[in-house]
């Protein structure tokens, strides 16, 4: 199998995922009532996160991979094919999701009801991390990790 | 290195890229996560302040975790790592075949690697003088982050006995102990705040499944010993999902204490006893080496009629 066909796989696993993720932060269902809803976000597509998730953070971290979706897009498609910009900037763009608002909605789905009332909370808590975490891997604030490598 | 060349890519450079990332990222979402942890126990904590019975901020016995976390963390430092990885890479030298780590093989590392971790942790569980040191990782009666944290002094001793047969199979020591390492991510699953997660729970170490192996009560001990997956456990039958019984944590054997000190030597004090009091040599080294539960147990003598006439009448009577 060339890359590009895996490359195009990777995008249509990555997009079910992004869906999913999508869905779940929005409504905090992760299979929707709807059947033809259920085809696009179904609870196993989350699991190529496992993989996926970490990655990109390192990425991030690293400076290999912009946590900007249209920037990661452009810098894989110059790279390895229009399939690989699609997946990346995919990945980028579904963990910019987990980073900023759908790790509170996991975190408020599993909090037994003595702590619903805290769920806004969880909320503030997951934005002021994500805050950071751009600004940090986009140098606005600089702990001494590479810059975003230019490409 | 973008994401789809990396996971596609065959060569080490990029299999070492792909894991200096994923490593990186699953260390950022662990601290995330206990810092999320950290935070919405603290918001309750403050929410509750004026709820009678609120709730402790930290459990009774994560300061004993965070002593013995600290405690194994120096001894790893100091002699287990080098002792894990000289004997992966004493084992990967005498032998006669070198699996290379790439994108083609690392699947069979990470199969090793789990392979290595389930037979080293069923070890620590079921020879009783290795049970004696895993059993303080055992012995809380909570189950959460903080538990996964009290680890044991003397864990390398067998780790070393296990990885070198494996590493001596052909699987170089770098990636072998790479794959290993995966398993400090554990903390994750030490949680009762996520639960069921449907075939996740039957393929993967997850919070379900990773409580059953905590649990003390009859027919969950001994079981689900696997580090990332539960392929081996699966493999071997000692893969268990929860049932309806309510999941007792800890010992059979409660140590009954909060003191770290007490808690390390626990197990082992009953050990020595044991082996001390056992009968026959051959009884000494079932003690030592037999499965915990199985071997002889030193039950203290009633005192008899001549032991309490020497004592003074009142305190016959108190008796």
């Amino acid at each position: 199998m060339d890359h590009n066909a895996l490359n195009l796989a990777y995008s249509v696993i990555l997009a079910f995922t992004f869906l999913t993720t999508l869905h779940f932060s929005v409504t905090g269902q992760v299979e929707s009532p709807n059947p033809v809803i259920r085809i696009f976000t179904n609870r196993n597509w989350f699991y190529p996160l496992i993989i996926a998730g970490p990655y990109m953070l390192g990425a991030f971290y690293f400076g290999a991979i912009s946590p900007w979706p249209p920037e990661a897009f452009e810098a894989a498609r110059a790279k390895a094919g229009l399939w690989a910009g699609v997946a990346t900037a995919l990945a980028a763009a579904t963990a910019d999701i987990w980073l900023f608002w759908a790790t509170a909605t996991v975190f408020r789905r599993f909090a037994p009801p003595s702590e619903q009332r805290f769920v806004k909370y969880y909320y503030l808590a997951n934005l002021a991390v994500g805050i950071y975490l751009m600004a940090r891997f986009s140098h606005l604030i600089d702990l001494g990790a590479a810059p975003v490598r230019q490409h | 290195m973008d994401l789809l060349t990396s996971i596609g890519a065959i060569d080490t450079s990029d299999v070492e890229a792909f894991m200096k990332f994923w490593f990186t990222g699953t260390g950022a979402i662990l601290g995330l996560v206990l810092a999320a942890e950290i935070l919405i126990r603290l918001f309750s904590w403050i929410g509750d302040r004026n709820t009678p019975g609120r709730k402790r901020l930290i459990s009774k016995d994560a300061p004993a975790n965070f002593v013995l976390a600290l405690h194994a963390f120096i001894i790893e430092g100091a002699v287990g790592l080098a002792a894990e990885g000289g004997a992966a890479y004493a084992g990967a030298s005498i032998s006669h075949w070198h699996i290379p780590f790439n994108g083609y093989t690392i699947i069979f590392y990470f199969l090793a690697a789990e392979f290595y971790h389930y037979i080293y942790h069923r070890l620590g569980h079921e020879v009783r003088i290795l049970w004696a040191d895993h059993s303080i990782h055992h012995s809380s009666r909570d189950y959460e982050f903080f538990t996964s944290w009290r680890l044991t002094p003397g864990t390398w001793i067998y780790k070393v006995a296990t990885i070198m047969p494996i590493a001596m199979l052909g699987f170089g020591p770098v990636g072998l102990l790479l794959m290993a390492k995966s398993i400090s991510f554990q903390t994750f699953i030490h949680t009762q705040r996520i639960g069921r997660l449907g075939w996740f729970d039957q393929v993967f170490c997850s919070p379900a499944n990773h409580s059953i192996h905590h649990a003390c009560n009859a027919r969950y001990i001994d079981k689900n010993y696997g580090g990332g997956t539960m392929i081996w456990d699966q493999f071997f039958g000692t893969f268990i999902l929860p049932g309806e019984e309510k999941i007792k944590f800890g010992i059979t054997r409660d140590v009954g204490s909060h003191n770290p000190f007490k808690i390390w030597s626990f197990e082992f004090g009953h050990l020595i006893r044991d082996a001390w009091h056992a009968p026959t040599l051959k009884d000494k080294l079932v003690v030592l080496f037999g499965r915990p539960g199985e071997t002889y147990s030193f039950k203290p003598k009633a005192p008899t009629a001549d032991d309490l006439s020497d004592l003074e009448p009142g305190l016959v009577a108190a008796e």
